[in-house]
């Protein structure tokens, strides 16, 4: 009887293989981890109203680029590493102001986003280094601190009319699900000498879904900047 | 300094002096020194763009200083002196081109058919009297062809075009032990009185308190360095009544946003285009525009018509699902027992928040769904009866009912701890 052998197993399996047959080297100290991810974001504000849209009407039904950097501090590696990271991000969107008469104006408005997040990380990287599987599974979760704030058409911060300013501080939290492909596995030999000459141990590319709840835990007096996000990039071990 | 002046009847007055050294033909005069120019005449001043100061190359005069030059009878003093000579007597003379001509400078014969008709002599002993500056004034005058003028047509817009002033010198005491050569200095004077087209003014976007003016300039596309300036005003103007309106720019980019207007009121505006030499082209067409307001998104967001960003109370989606209606009463004494009890205390809001999360693809599901709808309600009947009886309590008598939820779940606790001792016993 033929056994088929599935494609991706066989992809697997080669790169097992070939992780385990290089020399062993002696691996630098790694202690810290960098991260560069990007991925669409569209808050939760209109979720607030039950008729009014006021984000769609201002920004469409898209959702706009999210660039984040995390950096992480890895304090526990027996099983897997469980580190402490913060995250700094920016995102910025752009659409038109409305008429009195609901219609689209000439004059933009913008909302501009940078999140800063505090995480607990846990790297299931058991797998990766006792039998070389590339992919490492990882959580995350922890509390955020969006600061936020709205230009209008001729670029100031917005000012509603009640006096109050587009501009501000939303607080949450969130919880992440991941997986990490170990490039290494792709070109060990490159690997080896990037440790050996930077101190680069491990070379990830990795993407992740985060449900954020940014609305001051539910307050009804802030702004609900909660999303659901698909974030994918690149990370460096070290 | 012994100065022989011949004043010119035509439009020139200079005032010339050198004596000649054995100097080689073609060469500029050795030792020349450029001092600079200065305005002759009362209310005359000069421009920095025709390059005053010793160290100017360039010597421009557009058509703005051109009209006020020969409005109030301006001239321009151009000094000149020679440094370090070894020789006391000079002789010197000034020669001037017609526009974009050329004179001689080795010789004082010979005009030519594209220098004025006219040569200047003076005498200057410059070893005894180093670096005196020697002045040769040029005056703008007269229109009509008649008058051997520095333009034929005085400050005629339209024209472009460079005069050449000469500055010949030689020593006589040279003369005697070899042939007298002549050596001379070019000043180039460029006459730009050529103005720019005016631009197209474009559909301009009316906003918040702004206006943003946009133009084409298609004639001028070829000039480089051309900028913009924007006359702009409450008050109707034209190119003669530009004191009313106000001025902005210059601007390089073909669009200006003007801030800071009142909005449903009606402004004029029209644009002009101004090159390198400053040259002011006529304006645009004059249009007009009214800023109008506009919701931003944050003031969108805060706009009243229910409240202050997020409705009266928020949103119950599973509650408004089951009941039909966002201001049915239970859905309204779901919201005030939340409002009132659950946000003010940290578990409680992070019990909303995850409601909040959770919930709207489950009220999707019911909403559609009438057996759903009347499931959820019997299964909200007891908790709209216990936030009917919370919120009903005088303020202040919060805690009751948390104690009383603590009780019960002890009471029931309690109570099936004894039915399940009570069963294994028997």
């Amino acid at each position: 009887m033929r056994t088929a052998i599935s494609v991706p197993v066989a992809v697997l399996t080669a790169l097992v293989v070939l992780g385990t047959s290089l020399p062993a080297l002696a691996e630098s100290p790694r202690a810290f981890m960098a991260e560069l991810k990007f991925g669409p974001w569209r808050p939760d504000v209109d979720k607030e109203f039950a008729t009014k849209t006021p984000w769609s009407d201002a920004f469409g039904g898209g959702s706009f680029l999210m660039t984040q950097l995390e950096f992480d501090w890895e304090f526990f590696k027996k099983v897997g590493v469980l580190a402490v990271g913060g995250t700094i991000g920016y995102s910025q969107a752009k659409g038109h102001g409305r008429l009195s008469d609901k219609t689209k104006s000439t004059d933009t408005t913008s909302m501009h986003l940078m999140p800063l997040s505090l995480s607990l990380i846990y790297r299931f990287d058991y797998l990766e280094r006792r039998f070389k599987f590339p992919f490492v599974p990882v959580v995350k979760g922890g509390v955020d601190a969006y600061f936020w704030w709205v230009t209008n058409g001729v670029g100031s911060v917005s000012k509603a009319a009640d006096g109050t300013s587009g501009k501000g501080l939303t607080m949450g939290g969130h919880v992440t699900a991941g997986i990490m492909f170990l490039l290494d596995s792709l070109a060990p030999m490159m690997a080896q000498t990037l440790d050996q000459e930077i101190g680069v141990n491990n070379t990830y590319l990795f993407a992740e879904y985060t449900w954020n709840w940014i609305d001051d835990f539910g307050s009804n007096k802030s702004i609900n900047l909660s999303s659901r996000n698909f974030l994918a990039g690149i990370a460096f071990e070290f | 300094m012994k100065t022989n002046t011949r004043i010119v009847s035509l439009a020139l007055a200079v005032l010339v002096a050198a004596t000649l050294v054995p100097i080689p033909a073609g060469a500029a005069i050795a030792n020349y020194l450029f001092l600079g120019l200065e305005a002759v005449g009362t209310d005359c001043t000069l421009d920095s763009r025709i390059g005053k100061t010793s160290t100017d190359t360039k010597h421009v005069v557009n058509l703005a200083d051109c009209l006020e030059l020969k409005k109030n009878a301006c001239a321009i003093k151009v000094n000149w002196t020679l440094n370090s000579v070894t020789t006391a007597d000079w002789h010197w003379y000034s020669k001037l081109s017609l526009p974009n001509g050329t004179c001689t400078d080795s010789d004082i014969t010979t005009l030519g058919t594209s220098c004025l008709a006219e040569l200047y002599y003076g005498e200057q002993d410059f070893l005894s009297a180093a670096g005196v500056a020697i002045p040769i004034q040029i005056q703008v005058v007269g229109d009509s062809a008649g008058d051997a003028t520095l333009t034929t047509s005085g400050c005629a817009a339209g024209t472009d075009f460079t005069t050449n002033l000469y500055v010949i010198v030689y020593t006589p005491a040279l003369l005697a032990t070899q042939t007298a050569t002549y050596t001379g200095q070019s000043i180039p004077f460029r006459f730009d009185l050529k103005p720019p087209v005016a631009p197209k003014l474009e559909e301009s976007d009316e906003g918040d308190s702004n206006i943003t003016v946009k133009w084409s300039d298609p004639d001028n596309g070829d000039e480089a360095g051309i900028e913009y300036v924007v006359y702009w005003g409450k008050e109707k103007f034209d190119a003669t009544s530009l004191a009313l309106a106000k001025r902005s720019g210059p601007y390089s980019v073909k669009s200006h946003q003007l801030t800071g207007l009142d909005n449903e009121v009606l402004y004029w505006f029209a644009v002009a285009a101004v090159d390198t030499n400053g040259n002011e082209g006529p304006l645009s067409v004059v249009n007009t525009a009214m800023p109008v307001p506009v919701l931003d998104f944050f003031e969108a967001y805060r706009d009243g018509d229910g409240g202050v960003g997020r409705e009266k109370g928020g949103y119950c989606f599973i509650a408004t699902a089951a009941y039909g209606s966002a201001m049915a009463d239970q859905v309204w004494t779901l919201r005030t027992f939340r409002d009132r009890f659950l946000l003010s205390w940290g578990p409680g809001r992070g019990l909303v928040a995850t409601y909040y999360a959770l919930s709207p693809p489950l009220a999707d599901f019911i909403a559609g769904n009438d057996t759903m709808r009347a499931v959820v309600r019997v299964v909200l009947w007891p908790l709209v009866t216990a936030a009917g009886w919370a919120t009903a309590l005088p303020s202040g008598w919060g805690f009751v009912l948390p104690l009383l939820l603590v009780l019960m779940v002890v009471a029931t606790g309690f109570a099936t701890l004894t039915v399940v001792r009570a069963r294994r016993r028997s």
